[in-house]
């Protein structure tokens, strides 16, 4: 990235502290673009074996992106950006993979369909998203607590960092949200 | 739903969280008297909290980069990939799977034979010349493979377009877990399969491949000719498609594959281990088999991140299999149908050892350190089938450091070496046996001796001994092993020597008690007496000594009634004169019946009556031991406590005085037992306000507990804490705050962040800095101490008085920004709950928390509530009317929200 381009995303996360949707919108394409040049180039690279991680691939962004910039507000911007990436990528993909499945709408389409390698194979993406866009109408806070740390990969204390608020108020935001949404979505 | 109703339905979620068991449930209820429906969302959203899924470590994972790729432009609409009809001599059935590089389908072979195959495809990613030309030697390493436990690796090849793909074994069968308990299968029929597993394991170790990923769903089971034939499938795939094993350090360097959480070793879950060998996949083989025994993986990892993950793989061990199933665990899918069939095998005390053999095998292939574990997969599958063949397991006895692990978890409850276990039983028979015995006359005696003595010896060698011959049990036998066969053997052993029995009985019980097993304590020494009493009558001192023995039982049970009732019976008989007492000719059992009976009058309030019987007790230990005796002091000490709930300041301060002065003739001034007696002196006279006394006995102690205990001694802390708080009361504050630093310091580093002692430390500064309007120090401190606290409070098992303070921190801190009514009120009322509603300061705070979130009648019927449980005239009772006079005159409040937005 040169130097000028640099310069270009400061302006570009400043103006998003700034409140104005066009920068927001534009910082999003910007993280999604960058998400995807990051899969691109891991696939290609030399130790294909390497699991990729929610928490490595948005770091990883960050740092492309915003070297040296260690302001908070900035980085609670990106990361909320990359967080709504991740979820819309993820949430596409089902979508997309359900139609490709014999039968199409009725199926769920699950992680396991989608992830070999973990643990969730009754969770139905398209189900959450759709629990997670009621819980944002309702505490947006608690649904972002779960974009960031489901779909960011954040952890506690960098989830309670970006937003400004205590770790035991993550942790107590995350159970909550977590068995709201769960159970909505059963 | 409105967003009130949220926020109370998360309001009693987190205090329901906060609640275990049968209180969870009382809570529960009460919720439900006042609101069904909210009772109802409350038990859904704790039902989902327990639910495994949405776990914040589970978007890890090589399938991510290609759902990424595969997502389309943000503004162009997703192409649709191109599924291929054929790929070389195979027709793609359907897809299955989709992994991190390829996509999985069930394909037909057409030639040279026709058959199923399942075929994985490279995803469209161009290789380079070179890693296809990798990809074909390890094709040829899995083509090594030929072991009929093993999916084979029956093709590999590239498409036209230069896609690598591989073709293995289609097998046709149904997951390992699922197969077991589809068909009910026994424990040995599981371990059967399991064996066949493990050397499938062996065979592509020996061949140089480590799976690395082994899981029950990777371990398919298919029926050949009708025999139960396990499969691992996905073999090495992983690992061999993209890496040579030349290259797993530079790779794992970089990160590397985890692995699956719950079956992943610890040392291949460190994303910096280096070298991973196949002792991991020993310690998977491990985890399946826990799963296999129990049901369940050997730790629970909802909800846990990937730093969590390792934490737990790294400092926790797994519950022994045995524990898991047996627990009242209704979602383990036990096989309890082999209990059955094991338990006809042979007796109950053969069965609980082959349980424990699994254990052993089961915890040494988890061992975290790998050198612990079983060297090879092979080793691992013979122990198991010692196991099947009844011989001694070689995972028995287990590594020392992990014996003193076990024991130090399990309390008492086992593994005591066997030859002390038996010791223990053979004194404490035979002491009750000399009791016996010294209460007859001469001439019997000689009889009674010889043929008691056969009788125990016999049973000794014939009935427990035995347990520990060789290749029987091994070296190592538990107390309750020995336990639970003597019990089991006792009954109807004696039928013409009814006293042998009692005292065998006796003995058995007041082990059992000793374990904390209290029913087949109190049904032993119910039996017991019940001989005794037949036998030696009801004033005998063996009779007495079993209502004695009874008693303590109670107690220790929490039925102070019965025990009330029993310690009586121990005490007042017709033989023994109330009187005898005044003359010193008290026993030693109706004075410690005696001293029981106090203490549960001083544990229910009520102070008087033990007063009496303290006195009592201490007249009859005097006499028989001296005033200096430790007994006779402890009993001195009891007394002085209840004095001071009486607020009989003056009677409490003559039995101090006493002590110290006790101490000091019989051990000297510096003497560890008499700087104890002064620094209990000391706070005696700071609770009563002497602040004089209190500081020239601090001080005296002070120094020669520094020199003679050290600074870290409990003692010494306990000193330099009052002397600080002393001078902040006198208003000395510089010297106050060097004490108190100091003390926190040195409580940090010995006790620890969260003891109890620590967070007083902590305090006692927060309220030092308050009295100095230290503003900025204050704040500091009151900060750390609600950080504290929160961490204190965090989970079921917080204490009460923990809960209570952060509360209070919550609702009144002078820093505005830590206030959180709501979580106030979360902690209050988990407090109340966990005090069954009877304790005042509880209500008092809960009643507060009412106030704060807005709710003045809820906090009036509290308050109420509280003031009717505290004495008038009390400080609290008049803190209560306060509040109930403030909550009348002033309007309801607005509800404050700390950080909603």
């Amino acid at each position: 990235m040169s130097q000028s381009e640099l310069d270009d995303l400061t302006h570009l996360l400043r103006s998003v502290r700034s409140d104005s949707d066009e920068a927001r919108e534009e910082l999003y394409e910007r993280v999604y673009r960058e998400l995807k040049a990051i899969a691109g180039a891991h696939l290609l690279s030399e130790r294909p074996d390497h699991t990729l991680q929610t928490t490595a691939l948005v770091n990883e962004a960050y740092l492309r992106l915003a070297p040296g910039d260690e302001q908070w507000q900035n980085r609670a911007h990106f990361f909320g950006s990359a967080a709504h990436a991740m979820r819309r990528i993820l949430v596409d993909h089902a979508r997309r993979h359900r139609s490709l499945k014999r039968g199409g709408e009725a199926e769920r389409v699950t992680l396991a369909d989608l992830v070999i390698l973990t643990e969730e194979p009754d969770l139905d993406l398209l189900a959450l998203d759709e629990a997670l866009d009621a819980l944002a109408k309702q505490e947006p806070r608690l649904a972002e607590v779960v974009n960031l740390r489901y779909f960011g990969g954040l952890h506690i204390s960098e989830t309670a960092e970006i937003l400004g608020i205590s770790l035991a108020t993550v942790k107590r935001d995350w159970a909550f949200a977590r068995a709201w949404l769960l159970d909505r979505m059963s | 739903m409105d967003v009130p109703a949220l926020e109370s339905e998360r309001r009693f979620f987190e205090a329901a969280l906060l609640l275990e068991g049968d209180s969870r449930e009382r809570f529960l209820r009460e919720i439900r008297a006042r609101d069904t429906e909210l009772e109802a969302r409350i038990r859904a959203l704790l039902a989902a909290h327990d639910r495994p899924e949405l776990s914040p470590a589970a978007l890890q994972s090589p399938a991510l980069a290609s759902a990424i790729l595969e997502a389309p432009a943000l503004e162009t609409p997703a192409p649709r990939p191109s599924e291929p009809q054929r790929v070389g001599p195979y027709r793609l059935l359907e897809r299955v799977g989709e992994g991190g590089m390829g996509v999985v389908y069930v394909a037909e072979q057409t030639e040279p034979v026709r058959r199923r195959v399942a075929l994985k495809l490279i995803k469209g990613v161009t290789y380079s010349r070179e890693q296809l030309g990798r990809f074909h030697s390890e094709r040829q390493a899995l083509a090594l493979m030929n072991h009929p436990n093993i999916a084979r690796i029956l093709d590999a090849g590239s498409t036209e377009d230069g896609r690598p793909f591989f073709v293995m074994e289609y097998v046709r069968g149904a997951l390992l877990l699922d197969y077991c308990d589809r068909h009910e299968l026994s424990i040995d029929q599981r371990v059967e399969l399991f064996i066949q597993v493990c050397e499938a394991v062996q065979h592509a170790h020996q061949k140089g491949v480590i799976h690395r990923d082994l899981k029950p769903s990777n371990l398919l089971v298919e029926e050949v000719d009708g025999k139960a034939t396990p499969k691992v499938i996905d073999f090495g795939v992983a690992k061999m498609l993209y890496q040579r094993l030349s290259d797993v350090t530079l790779h794992t360097r970089l990160g590397g594959f985890i692995g699956t959480p719950g079956y992943v070793s610890p040392e291949q879950a460190q994303t910096t281990g280096l070298d991973v060998d196949t002792r991991t996949d020993v310690y998977s083989l491990g985890a399946v088999l826990y799963e296999l025994l129990t049901g369940r993986k050997p730790f629970d990892f909802r909800g846990a991140d990937l730093g969590e993950i390792q934490h737990i793989l790294a400092n926790r061990d797994p519950k022994p299999p045995s524990a898991r199933s047996r627990q009242n665990d209704p979602q383990a899918h036990e096989p309890e149908a082999h209990d059955r069939q094991r338990r006809q095998a042979g007796a109950d005390g053969r069965f609980r050892s082959l349980r424990e053999d699994l254990d052993w095998i089961t915890l040494k292939a988890l061992e975290k350190d790998r050198s612990e574990r079983y060297a090879a997969a092979s080793e691992l599958a013979a122990d198991l089938r010692r196991y099947l063949e009844h011989e001694t397991v070689l995972a028995r006895p287990p590594s020392t450091t992990y014996q003193l692990r076990l024991l130090a978890r399990r309390h008492a409850l086992l593994l005591a070496v066997g030859t002390l276990a038996i010791l223990a039983l053979v004194t404490g028979t035979v002491g009750t046996w000399l009791g016996m015995v010294r209460a007859r006359d001469a001439a019997e005696r000689a009889e009674v001796n010889a043929a008691i003595a056969e009788e125990v010896n016999g049973f000794l060698n014939d009935d427990l001994l035995a347990a520990v011959a060789p290749g029987q049990m091994g070296i190592d036998v538990s107390m309750r092993e020995v336990l639970d066969r003597a019990a089991q053997r006792v009954e109807g052993r004696f039928p013409n020597q009814p006293l042998v029995e009692a005292a065998l009985r006796r003995t058995i019980g007041r082990t059992y008690g000793s374990l904390g097993v209290f029913t087949d304590a109190e049904q032993h020494l119910l039996r017991s007496l019940e001989l005794f009493n037949r036998e030696r009558g009801a004033e005998a001192s063996s009779t007495r000594a079993l209502h004695f023995e009874l008693g303590t039982l109670y107690r220790a049970q929490g039925r102070l009634g019965d025990a009330e009732l029993a310690l009586e019976r121990a005490r007042a008989t017709e033989g023994v004169p109330r009187d005898a007492l005044q003359r010193g000719r008290l026993d030693e059992l109706s004075l410690a019946a005696l001293e029981e009976l106090a203490i549960i009058r001083h544990q229910s309030g009520r102070f008087e009556e033990a007063e009496a019987l303290y006195l009592q007790a201490l007249d009859g230990r005097t006499a028989l031991l001296g005033r200096e005796h430790p007994d006779t002091m402890r009993v001195l000490g009891r007394l002085a406590i209840a004095y001071r709930y009486l607020e009989r300041w003056p009677e409490a301060e003559r039995i101090h005085r006493e002590a110290v002065a006790v101490n000091q003739v019989h051990f000297g001034e510096e003497h560890p037992r008499t700087l104890n007696a002064i620094s209990r002196f000391a706070a005696f006279y700071l609770g009563w306000g002497r602040n004089e006394e209190a500081e020239g006995l601090l001080q005296r102690a002070l120094a020669p507990s520094r020199r003679v205990l050290g600074e870290e001694h409990p003692n010494t802390l306990i000193l330099v804490n009052n002397l600080g708080w002393l001078y902040l009361k006198q208003g000395r504050y510089g010297e106050s705050e060097q004490l108190l630093l100091e003390n926190l310091r040195v409580k940090r580093r010995v006790l620890g962040e969260l003891h109890p002692s620590t967070v007083e430390g902590l305090q006692n500064l927060v309220i030092l800095y308050r009295e100095m309007a230290a503003e900025h120090q204050h704040a500091k401190y009151l900060r750390r101490f609600a950080e504290t606290l929160e961490k204190v409070c965090d989970g079921p098992e917080a204490r009460t008085e923990d809960r209570l303070e952060y509360a209070e921190v919550l609702l009144t801190a002078e820093v505005t920004e830590l206030r959180d009514p709501d979580r106030a009120l979360s902690l209050a009322l988990a407090a109340v709950e966990a005090t069954d509603r009877q304790d005042r300061e509880a209500l008092a705070v809960l009643a507060r928390a009412y106030e704060a979130v807005g709710n003045p009648e809820r906090a009036v019927d509290v308050a109420r509530e509280a003031l009717q449980l505290s004495t008038e005239g009390s400080e609290v009772h008049t803190r209560l009317q306060q509040l109930l006079v403030s909550l009348k005159r002033e309007p309801p409040r607005r509800p404050l929200h700390d950080e909603s937005i």
